[in-house]
């Protein structure tokens, strides 16, 4: 039992020491080059309100050259990067969560229906034409709401006596197929705003600001905070129902909370972000390879990988064509799916 | 009582029914056959000395009557030449869409509606599949498309309905002139008038080559351009090399700032654009394209855009069809893009914007 902490320990040291080298790397990357000693003292002047530094480095202070490149590094790069951690964090919290409520491997934030929801959400700004010159603050609020429906009549379920986990999962699925089919029936019958429904539903990391950022991180550790110490809850929960009932467990309870918390957890992040899939899905199942299936231990560090993943994924994103903005969604499918696979099968051959 | 039926009881379907439904079928089978053979009878699809061979845009060899008296139109590039030939009296369909907002007006600007005088009656559904038996229903001897009709829907109407479909999708700003060229050899009787279109056509192309031409030679500053047509999460919508949308800049004289992005149409990172600072913004405004953005009005641009306020280069909103449709409208505007782009040294054009 010695060697389980010192193992904890050097993961959470291994995700944070990732964490800071990433984002010193995403603050370099984007469609603009800027150097490393200039972007450097950007955000050391920036951070320190003007305090330390030259404002740009090299740079003349009152260049337009500096303006700008503060304008990306400042306020575009690192809102980016802030959106990135926290919506990563978010997403792999709550697949967790509902991966150990489920106790179902496939669960990802999305199971309960929520995905299509915030889509039905952003297809009705854009089809209808709504909110155009509010797009910045209607886009969230839609997705939000969007997202919050099918959450909320899960749970209403969940307080009926309809409120078994698996009636509960398929409540999700049913509820999913029912607005992909509105939100399928809006784009057939208008095409317009079609190209950012489906750029929307790739997921996006490129048009954060301070205040989304704010409101996310506001966001997040309030609700991800109510989440990460459910963990006892959900070990004891694993036991199955009577035995979490014998131990004191409320379960029907427990199993409203977690669902009310994960989907406005859920449903915040979306609404920045738009859809992006396998950080969910992936990221409690890496940490429950390296440091085991507490729950205490998975919520907090699927947590700080998920936000790892997805600025990882956005790093990427940005790289293969540096001009031209690539959806996030694309390398989290493309670099979660096989490594997925790789995980799982490592997995069956070391049991076999 | 029914424990012994008898063997000659029908134990399926009636024999009698079973006849009735075979002479229903061969009734209705007749009325479609009738149908059909009508409108292979239409008026121009006979074989003969009237019908002309010619080889569209995409190298289909197609033999349509001359002159045919009914035609349907499925794309608005086509439009524009088909009115500009004075052949609006011929329409009889065209394609548009239909949809929960915008109904038939989506595809159309108002004042194409007006000028082309189209009204819902038209309507032949395009979106998101071709209604082809309301094509054949209305028995054209000619049908004009552009590739945003589907192969498998022109293949319908060519081989299902033997209908000619002659494809108009030029590649360059020089096709739009063959363009004009491939139609009035179709219709003979408006060659004075196409041959009136592709001068002027021609002589817009060489005025800008010899303007751009001479604005290099002076050494004149060249204009970085960024033209978008839409914008969404921190990125312009824009036009990679290839494109109409770079050719109209290259030839008025500018300098693209995507032109090294080794893609047509993509995302452009918007850091990207306040960084290059384009000298001039041309960017596509709509009134519901169903192809390109809803509603992107310079209101909507102003308060959504990225940047928008701290981009400096002069914004010049334009709509968004000069940019997209393939037509003598987009060369037609070419000298409004050669003032755009060099405001102190090409004057404003005589002509009002196309």
């Amino acid at each position: 039992m010695a060697g389980v902490p010192a193992r904890n320990v050097a993961v959470v040291g291994l995700l944070g020491t990732a964490s800071v080298v990433l984002i010193a790397v995403s603050s370099l990357l984007g469609g603009v080059w800027i150097s490393p000693a200039v972007v450097f003292a950007i955000l050391v002047h920036q951070a320190s309100a003007g305090a330390l530094g030259p404002a740009c480095g090299p740079y003349p202070s009152a260049s337009t050259a500096c303006t700008i490149a503060t304008e990306i590094v400042w306020d575009a790069r690192v809102p980016s990067i802030i959106v990135a951690l926290f919506a990563g964090a978010a997403l792999a919290l709550s697949g967790g969560t509902l991966q150990g409520l489920f106790r179902n491997p496939l669960a990802d934030p999305f199971l309960l229906g929520l995905s299509s929801g915030a889509a039905m959400g952003t297809a009705i700004l854009f089809a209808f034409g709504i909110f155009l010159s509010q797009q910045a603050v209607a886009l969230p609020l839609f997705a939000f709401a969007g997202a919050l429906v099918p959450g909320l009549v899960v749970y209403a379920a969940s307080r009926s006596s309809f409120r078994n986990p698996e009636t509960l999962v398929l409540t999700g699925v049913a509820l999913s197929s029912v607005f992909s089919a509105i939100l399928a029936t809006f784009l057939f019958y208008n095409p317009s705003g079609g190209l950012q429904v489906s750029f929307w539903l790739l997921g996006s990391l490129s048009n954060e600001t301070w205040t989304r950022a704010g409101i996310l991180v506001g966001a997040v550790l309030a609700i991800g905070a109510a989440l990460s110490i459910q963990g006892r809850e959900l070990n004891v929960l694993q036991l199955g129902p009577d035995v979490a009932h014998s131990v004191g467990v409320e379960t029907s309870r427990v199993v409203r909370r977690l669902i009310l918390l994960t989907t406005l957890l859920t449903a915040a992040a979306v609404a920045f972000t738009g859809v992006i899939g396998f950080v969910g899905l992936v990221s409690p199942h890496v940490v429950r390879r390296l440091i085991g299936p507490d729950y205490r231990r998975v919520l907090p560090c699927a947590a700080v990988f998920g936000g790892i993943f997805l600025l990882g994924a956005w790093d990427l994103a940005q790289s293969v064509i540096p001009t031209v903005v690539v959806p996030v969604g694309i390398p989290t499918a493309f670099v979660g799916g096989p490594s997925f696979l790789y995980l799982l099968y490592r997995r069956r051959a070391s049991s076999a | 009582m029914h424990l012994n039926p008898s063997p000659s009881a029908p134990t399926g379907v009636p024999p009698t029914l079973v006849v009735v439904a075979v002479l229903v079928a061969a009734g209705i089978g007749t009325v479609g056959s009738a149908v059909y053979f009508e409108l292979r009878g239409a008026p121009g699809a006979t074989a003969g000395p009237q019908n002309v061979t010619v080889v569209d845009d995409l190298g289909r060899v197609v033999t349509a009557p001359l002159n045919a008296s009914r035609l349907v139109v499925l794309a608005p590039n086509v439009m524009d030449i088909v009115y500009r030939l004075g052949l609006r009296d011929r329409l009889v369909g065209v394609g548009c869409t239909t949809s929960i907002t915008g109904g038939f007006e989506n595809e159309y600007s108002p004042n194409q509606t007006a000028l082309w005088d189209l009204s819902p009656s038209l309507c032949v559904t395009d979106y998101p599949a071709l209604d082809t038996e309301k094509v054949a229903e209305l028995a054209p001897g000619l049908v004009l498309a552009s590739t945003i009709t589907s192969a498998s829907d022109v293949e319908t109407l060519a081989t299902t309905y033997h209908l000619p479909v002659v494809l108009l999708a030029p590649s360059t700003l020089e096709g739009i002139v063959g363009d004009v060229e491939l139609v009035a050899r179709l219709y003979p009787g408006v060659q004075p008038n196409a041959t009136a279109l592709e001068a002027s056509l021609q002589r817009t192309l060489s005025n800008a080559t010899a303007i751009d031409t001479n604005l290099s030679t002076n050494n004149d500053s060249i204009p970085s351009v960024l033209v978008t047509y839409g914008f969404y999460a921190g990125t312009y919508y824009t036009y990679g090399p290839g494109t109409f949308g770079q050719s109209l800049v290259d030839l008025a004289g500018g300098s693209s700032i995507s032109s090294g992005v080794p893609l047509e149409y993509f995302g452009m990172n918007a850091s990207v654009v306040l960084w290059d600072e384009p000298t001039v913004i041309l960017y596509g405004t709509s009134w519901n394209d169903p192809y390109l953005v809803a509603g992107q009005t310079p209101a909507v641009w102003s308060s959504n855009a990225p940047y928008w306020a701290q981009l400096s280069g002069t914004k010049i909103p334009l709509d968004v069809t000069l940019l997209t449709e393939t037509d003598p409208t987009m060369v037609l505007s070419l000298p409004w893009f050669l003032h755009y782009l060099h405001p102190t040294i090409v004057p404003v054009p005589s002509t009002p914007l196309p």
